[in-house]
């Protein structure tokens, strides 16, 4: 019988729905800037910078800030640790709704 | 299934969802192209600069006292306006799409195709039989409004940004066919003229383009 993982299993942190949007987007994009993130997400700077704070200190996310010429910009991607919790956790979501099928949209990459 | 395994797979769905729509959104923003805003902005100005010259005014009613001969003219320009605007779009939409190694052609690029053509498709078949009636001053308001209609809806399926532009245009429709009808070209150079270019810059400002 195939094991069906309660929501308890799912990766905490990744699993409430602002860090997940940051994940996802990332997970798509490879790196965005702080505004596309925010654009993407519909997000406030102030609820962005806390979110991306949590994923930066569990190393899911590497925050770099430079200039692109006199402008600063903060650009996020993910750490190949947060690439593969990612692909873990939606993983698990497919195995939830559909317990038995294994190749999923994380698992084609 | 019991009624928590039923709720998990609903919620987990959910999130499925979610994270696909986040996922498109994301790979979205980089084909949306600025520099094809602004191409569009100045063809359009360009377009309006000409109109202006041989209506000798800003109202497009004055269309109406133009020979056959002309008014073809400028009905052709037009339609060649709106063809180069359609061919810049997708140039850099596909420049833009290629420089980020994604697809020009995305499930969400078609969504955002389908959403405009009913309105792209009302607003020539609107522009010739209001043509045809003699009511060219109502024309630049079917377009704003129209256009705008189409720009929102196809917004849906991108970034916020389109959104505003959309509403603008159709906010500057319903002006123009009520108040400012004798300005009416020169409402045209505002929204799909200028609008565009500032739209463009945003963008590029914005994300980089």
């Amino acid at each position: 019988m195939t094991h069906v993982p309660s929501p308890q299993r799912l990766d905490k942190i990744i699993h409430e729905r602002s860090r997940l949007g940051i994940v996802a987007g990332l997970a798509a994009r490879g790196e965005m800037s702080f505004n596309e993130l925010k654009e993407t997400l519909g997000m406030t700077d102030g609820n962005l910078s806390v979110h991306a704070r949590v994923l930066e200190e569990a190393k899911y996310v590497r925050i770099a800030k430079g200039f692109v010429g006199r402008k600063p910009r903060t650009t996020l991607s993910l750490t190949a640790k947060g690439r593969k919790l990612f692909a873990d956790y939606v993983d698990c979501l497919e195995r939830i709704v559909a317990p038995g099928k294994r190749k999923g949209m994380m698992n084609s990459e | 299934m019991n009624a928590e395994a039923e709720l998990n797979a609903r919620e987990a769905t959910e999130h499925l969802a979610a994270i696909r729509r986040i996922m498109e959104s994301a790979t979205q923003l980089t084909v949306l192209p600025g520099k094809a805003a602004i191409g569009g902005g100045v063809l359009a100005l360009i377009a309006c600069a000409v109109t202006r010259r041989i209506l000798g005014s800003w109202d497009f009613s004055q269309m109406n006292t133009l020979d056959a001969a002309m008014r073809m003219k400028l009905i052709a320009l037009w339609s060649v306006t709106a063809a180069l605007g359609i061919a810049v779009d997708v140039a850099m939409t596909f420049l833009a799409a290629r420089k980020r190694g994604v697809s020009p052609w995305s499930r969400l690029s078609q969504l955002a195709v389908y959403a405009m053509a009913p309105g792209v498709a009302a607003g020539t078949v609107l522009t010739l039989t209001l043509g045809q009636a003699g009511h060219w001053g109502l024309v630049p308001a079917v377009w704003m409004m129209l256009y705008g209609g189409a720009v929102w809806t196809a917004s849906v399926f991108s970034v916020r940004a389109p959104g505003l532009l959309g509403a603008v245009f159709f906010a500057a429709g319903v002006v123009t066919a009520f108040w400012v009808s004798s300005v009416s070209l020169l409402m045209v150079a505002v929204t799909f003229g200028l609008a565009h270019i500032v739209f463009g810059i945003y963008l590029i400002a914005r994300f980089g383009d």
